[in-house]
C-alpha cells in the first residue's frame, strides 16, 4: 500500500512536532509577548509562557490539528491568563477607578467642554486598509498599550483584543460593572489620546491639528 | 446654525466630559433612547465629539480584526537562558499515556 507523504507546512502551521522544545524557538516568544501584554510583569509572563507549554505537552494528543500549531498554543495561554486574573482578583483589593480621575484634569474646561483645537480630537488621515500596512502603526499601538495603568491594560485587553463579553470580565476580573465601564472609558481615552499623538502627528496639547482627514 | 440654536443645544444636552463617557458605555451596551438623542444632537455642535466617536470604533475594529498582531511589536522576548529552561522543563516531562 502506498503511504502518503505529509504535506510540507510553514512553521507556525505545523502539527505538534514530535520534538515539543521546537515550540519554544518557534512559539516561545509570540507567547511571551502575548502574556506580556496581558500580565504585564516579565516573570508572569515567562511563567505563563512555561505553564502553557507544559500544558500543551499533556494535551498534545487530542491536538485535533482543525487551528495552526501557534493558535492552538496561544488558546492554552488565553486560558491561562484568565485564571491567573481571576485568581488575584480574588485576593486583592479592587482599587478605586476615580483615582483615575486626575488623568482627565485640563483636557475639559470649566463647563465640560474640550478646549476646542487644542485637547479635541484632531482629524485623524486614517484610511484603515493603509494604517493596517504599515509597521508603524503598531509599534505606536503597542507602545501606546504599553502605557496604559496595568490595571486598565488589564481590563482593556480582554475586553477589547481577545473579544471576552464584559460579564465576564467584570466576574473574571471582579470589577462591579461601573468600575469596569470607567475603566473602560479611560484606557479608550488614554489610548486616543496617544495614538493622536504618537502616529497620526498632532503635537502633544498645542493646538496643531494634523492635516486632511477621513476620520 | 442660528446661534440661538447653538447656545440651545449647549445648555441642553450632555457636556463633552458626559458625552465622551456615553460614547464608551455604547460600546458595552446601548444607550437609553434618551441618552442615544441627547448625544446626537450633541454631535450638531461638536464637532470634536463625533471625530472621538469615529476614533475610538476604528480603535476597536483595528484591535478585534487583528489580535495576532497587536502586542508582537512591544520591546520583549524570552533570553536564551529562559528558552534552554523552558526546554529542560519540558524534557523532564513524562510522556503522555495516551
Amino acid at each position: 500500500m502506498i503511504q502518503e507523504s505529509a504535506t510540507a507546512r510553514p512553521p507556525e502551521e505545523a502539527m505538534p512536532s514530535s520534538d515539543p522544545e521546537k515550540w519554544v524557538d518557534l512559539h516561545g516568544d509570540a507567547l511571551y509577548r502575548f502574556a506580556l501584554l496581558r500580565l504585564r510583569d516579565p516573570k508572569l509572563a515567562e511563567d505563563a509562557v512555561q505553564e502553557t507549554l507544559l500544558s500543551a505537552l499533556q494535551a498534545r494528543e487530542r491536538f485535533s490539528g482543525q487551528s495552526s500549531e501557534r493558535s492552538w498554543l496561544i488558546g492554552i495561554l488565553k486560558h491561562k491568563v484568565i485564571d491567573y486574573f481571576r485568581k488575584i482578583s480574588r485576593e486583592s483589593l479592587i482599587e478605586d477607578a476615580t483615582q483615575f480621575e486626575e488623568e482627565i484634569e485640563g483636557v475639559f474646561d470649566e463647563s465640560g467642554h474640550w478646549k476646542r483645537d487644542e485637547t479635541g480630537p484632531a482629524e485623524w488621515n486614517a484610511d484603515p486598509d493603509l494604517i493596517l500596512e504599515r509597521k508603524e502603526f503598531w509599534i505606536a499601538l503597542d507602545r501606546c498599550l504599553s502605557k496604559l495603568p496595568p490595571r486598565m491594560a488589564h481590563v482593556f485587553a480582554l475586553r477589547e483584543i481577545d473579544g471576552i463579553s464584559g460579564e465576564q470580565v467584570c466576574s473574571v476580573l471582579n470589577l462591579s460593572t461601573s468600575n469596569f465601564w470607567v475603566l473602560m472609558h479611560r484606557a479608550r481615552m488614554q489610548l486616543r489620546k496617544c495614538l493622536e499623538v504618537h502616529f497620526f502627528g498632532k503635537a502633544p496639547d498645542v493646538g496643531h491639528g494634523a492635516p486632511g482627514g477621513k476620520i | 446654525m442660528s446661534s440661538w440654536l447653538i447656545n440651545f443645544l449647549a445648555r441642553n444636552t450632555p457636556s463633552c466630559k458626559e458625552v465622551v463617557q456615553l460614547l464608551s458605555n455604547s460600546m458595552e451596551e446601548p444607550l437609553p433612547l434618551r441618552q442615544r438623542i441627547a448625544v446626537r444632537f450633541h454631535f450638531l455642535i461638536c464637532k470634536w465629539c463625533l471625530r472621538y466617536q469615529k476614533q475610538i470604533h476604528f480603535i476597536r475594529n483595528i484591535l478585534g480584526g487583528n489580535p495576532e498582531k497587536v502586542g508582537q511589536n512591544a520591546p520583549g522576548a524570552l533570553s536564551a537562558e529562559t528558552k534552554e529552561r523552558l526546554k529542560q522543563a519540558l524534557r523532564k516531562q513524562p510522556p503522555s499515556l495516551n
